[in-house]
């Protein structure tokens, strides 16, 4: 009889081989887009530029692809460097039940290693969704109770679906599978103190290149503890309370795809701020129309508990520790109208405008609040210029109730490639943002991923737009 | 002070006289004074682990030539060869480290080689494999800096570690604990100080990780590998200027309030 472990590893490998049903195939094409997109974005980052030269140091060249980058590296430093990359910004997806970000450590892993597999576009995108789809139910397994202690979910529950992406690639069985999940449950990363650092991000590359490493080991024969998913396994390591029933065992009839609650983020920071960001863009032209007349006194933001407990940095001081920072975000909403990356890059993190209007909010948490709502009031004192006594202009106030992105308001098609479309732009133009959309729409039916790849390098890195 | 500062502090006085003062934990005390033949042990224990199973298995994936080391060269301890095939010049001191502490976990698990608790300790492994991953010459080596110096500090800098909760779960102690002296071990032999070797800290508390129930199995001696892999690549991430939490031992979510 199979173990709890195999059995589930025999449901995933299972949905990466076969056709996958419409709505996850659809949800496994737009989660791949967005996360190109964001490792493009951030292929000519510090971070990146640190590990590059890491692997210059190591020599990890190779033939693998970085997207966004001409030069190729070898599977293990292509998928730190892309999982590192797709995560770097925070501007990724999220699935809310368990702020899993599936996205950037499963594409660094298929995409490491599609010079050694060649796969099918349907196999590359089977690989990729079941990747997402297996971390997304051990983290539906330990939820919440994992992230809330403190551990960067994306990581430890991470590398579960980098090795059974990578299984799936390297054609492993159910029982190789099995082994290379207890190999990778020695190898789980991410404390959500490393939260506004370079670490951050690496956890998602670090979980794939570790996933990939599980795979090949067991491929080579290696296996640790029995059943890591079953009593007594790596699930009550990760957590004191486990759902097993979340593993979705023998993928019970009806039983829902994760994958399709994966929502893509609209903003470049965490989650949980959107709809304060929301809010606070929603407000700017009102406060703009009085631009002058009155200046801002106090701001308030009534909020999910979350906010301050995963958003709290009152004072950022780079753009880094700035998406760590709801008061960052509602302060460049109000200022500026508008929260991008620009918005939250090491200059707006310290511009003394920004740092000002920080200093005047509180975060007001309140366990009615959902979410992905927010309720945001902004006072201000008399006009420059009053009469002593004269009253104050009334409040702004702006209620949200499902944040852009969320699963209730998902970002149309339209709206996720306009966002891929300005990641793209300054490093490979926004056309190749078309191009890789085009190329993610004919995986199912592609005997290769080369038209995806070409999409995702410039010819040489003189090419780069910016 | 903080664990991070201590381990900061014994790190300064492994890295030259007079760089500052050395932390006074008992369990520093307890760990401190690696010896001449404990790292000739430890070469011993990797030659003899090297034909099995596991190093098998990381051989074959390892990338490029094989890294194993030749352990020659080593400027303080005469170690001797550690019997890991070496076709090629090491391009990755992380895959030595690796190779090595898996080749001696898998050794100590059919004899004892540890001569500081029985039957191993696996921070004693996976520090030692990075030591010897990153020695050299005393030419190649920073300024005041010795091999065995190095090794003893990322001893200490585990015990500090391992020693600072009474509960770890079923998590591994000796192996999480690990990866912070080894990342210790190798930013001292990469002369990364202050900063930067505070971020070598944050990098391998991170992805410390093991599991207590690898033991009896391969998983053991590849996570004790791992641990010293990981230490070794913090180190060359974070002499790259890579950066990670400032307190991520102590601090609110860092790895005493998870693994408690």
């Amino acid at each position: 009889m199979p173990s709890i472990t195999e059995d589930f590893c025999a449901a995933m490998l299972r949905a990466a081989r076969g056709q996958l049903p419409p709505p996850a195939d659809r949800a496994a094409r737009r989660s791949l887009l967005n996360v190109l997109g964001t490792a493009v974005s951030a292929s000519g980052s510090a971070a990146v530029g640190v590990l590059l030269t890491a692997a210059d140091e190591a020599g990890g060249n190779g033939d693998a692809t970085v997207p966004g980058l001409a030069r190729t590296l070898d599977p293990y430093w292509a998928a730190l460097a892309t999982g590192t990359a797709a995560h770097l910004d925070d501007f990724d997806d999220t699935h809310l039940a368990t702020v899993i970000h599936p996205g950037a450590s499963t594409l660094a892993t298929v995409l490491s290693l599609v010079p050694e597999t060649a796969p099918s576009g349907s196999a590359f995108l089977g690989a990729f969704a079941a990747g997402c789809e297996a971390q997304l139910r051990i983290g539906c397994a330990v939820s919440p109770e994992h992230y809330d202690h403190g551990w960067h979910i994306t990581g430890t529950c991470g590398v579960f679906g980098a090795a059974v992406a990578a299984a799936a690639l390297l054609g492993l069985d159910a029982e190789t599978t099995a082994r290379a999940l207890s190999l990778a449950a020695t190898m789980t990363v991410g404390h959500r103190e490393a939260f506004g650092t370079m670490t951050k991000p690496l956890h998602a590359g670090k979980a794939a290149a570790n996933g990939v490493l599980a795979a090949r080991l067991a491929a080579a024969g290696l296996g640790g503890p029995a059943d890591p998913l079953g009593d007594g396994g790596v699930l009550e390591v990760l957590a004191a309370s486990v759902d097993r029933d979340a593993l979705g065992l023998g993928w019970p009839e009806g039983h829902r795809w994760e994958l399709e609650q994966n929502t893509i983020k609209t903003y470049p920071c965490g989650v949980v701020a959107h709809p304060a960001m929301d809010a606070a863009i929603t407000a700017h032209p009102r406060l703009a129309e009085l631009a002058g007349q009155a200046e801002i006194t106090g701001i308030t933001l009534r909020c999910n508990p979350l906010v301050p407990e995963l958003m709290g940095r009152e004072q950022p001081r780079d753009g880094l520790e700035s998406r760590f920072s709801a008061r960052h975000g509602v302060a460049v909403g109000l200022l500026y109208g508008r929260a991008g990356l620009a918005e939250f890059s090491d200059a707006a993190a310290t511009a003394p405008e920004v740092a000002r209007l920080r200093s005047l909010i509180t975060l007001d948490a309140d366990p009615d609040v959902p979410r992905d709502a927010a309720v945001l009031r902004v006072t201000r004192g008399p006009a420059p210029g009053s009469p002593p006594g004269a009253p104050e202009p009334p409040p702004v106030e702006v209620a949200v109730e499902h944040t852009r992105g969320s699963a209730a308001l998902p970002l149309t098609d339209d709206e996720l490639l306009a966002k891929v479309r300005a990641l793209f732009g300054p490093v490979l133009g926004e056309a190749a943002a078309d191009r890789a959309r085009d190329a993610i729409d004919k995986l199912p039916a592609a005997a290769d991923t080369a038209e995806l790849l070409a999409a995702l390098r410039p010819l040489n890195e003189t090419e780069r737009a910016s | 002070m903080t664990t991070t500062d201590e381990i900061l502090a014994l790190a300064g006085a492994a890295a030259g006289p007079g760089v500052a003062a050395p932390a006074s934990a008992e369990a520093v005390d307890q760990a401190a004074e690696v010896t001449e033949a404990e790292l000739a042990a430890f070469g011993a224990a990797a030659a003899r682990g090297a034909t099995s199973d596991v190093v098998r298995a990381l051989l074959a994936i390892s990338p490029g030539p094989s890294p194993a080391p030749t352990a020659t060269g080593l400027p303080t301890t005469g170690l001797p060869t550690t019997g890991l095939p070496n076709p090629g010049p090491s391009r990755n001191p992380a895959w030595t480290a690796w190779l090595t502490g898996a080749a001696a976990t898998a050794a100590a698990g059919e004899a004892s080689e540890n001569p500081k608790t029985a039957p191993v300790h696996h921070a004693w492994l996976a520090i030692f494999a990075a030591g010897l991953a990153l020695s050299g010459p005393p030419e190649r080596l920073p300024a005041g800096v010795t091999v065995r110096a190095a090794v003893d500090a990322g001893m200490s800098a585990a015990a500090l570690v391992e020693t600072g909760l009474d509960d770890w779960g079923g998590w591994s102690p000796g192996t999480v604990a690990a990866t912070i002296g080894a990342g210790v071990t190798a930013g001292l032999l990469l002369g990364l100080t202050g900063p930067r070797l505070r971020a070598v800290i944050g990098i391998c508390a991170t992805q410390a990780s093991g599991l207590a129930a690898a033991e009896g199995t391969q998983a053991l001696a590849l996570q004790v590998g791992k641990a010293a892999f990981n230490g070794v690549e913090a180190a060359m991430l974070a002499r790259a200027g890579f950066t990670a939490p400032a307190e991520p031992l102590d601090g609110r979510r860092g790895l005493f309030a998870l693994f408690g």
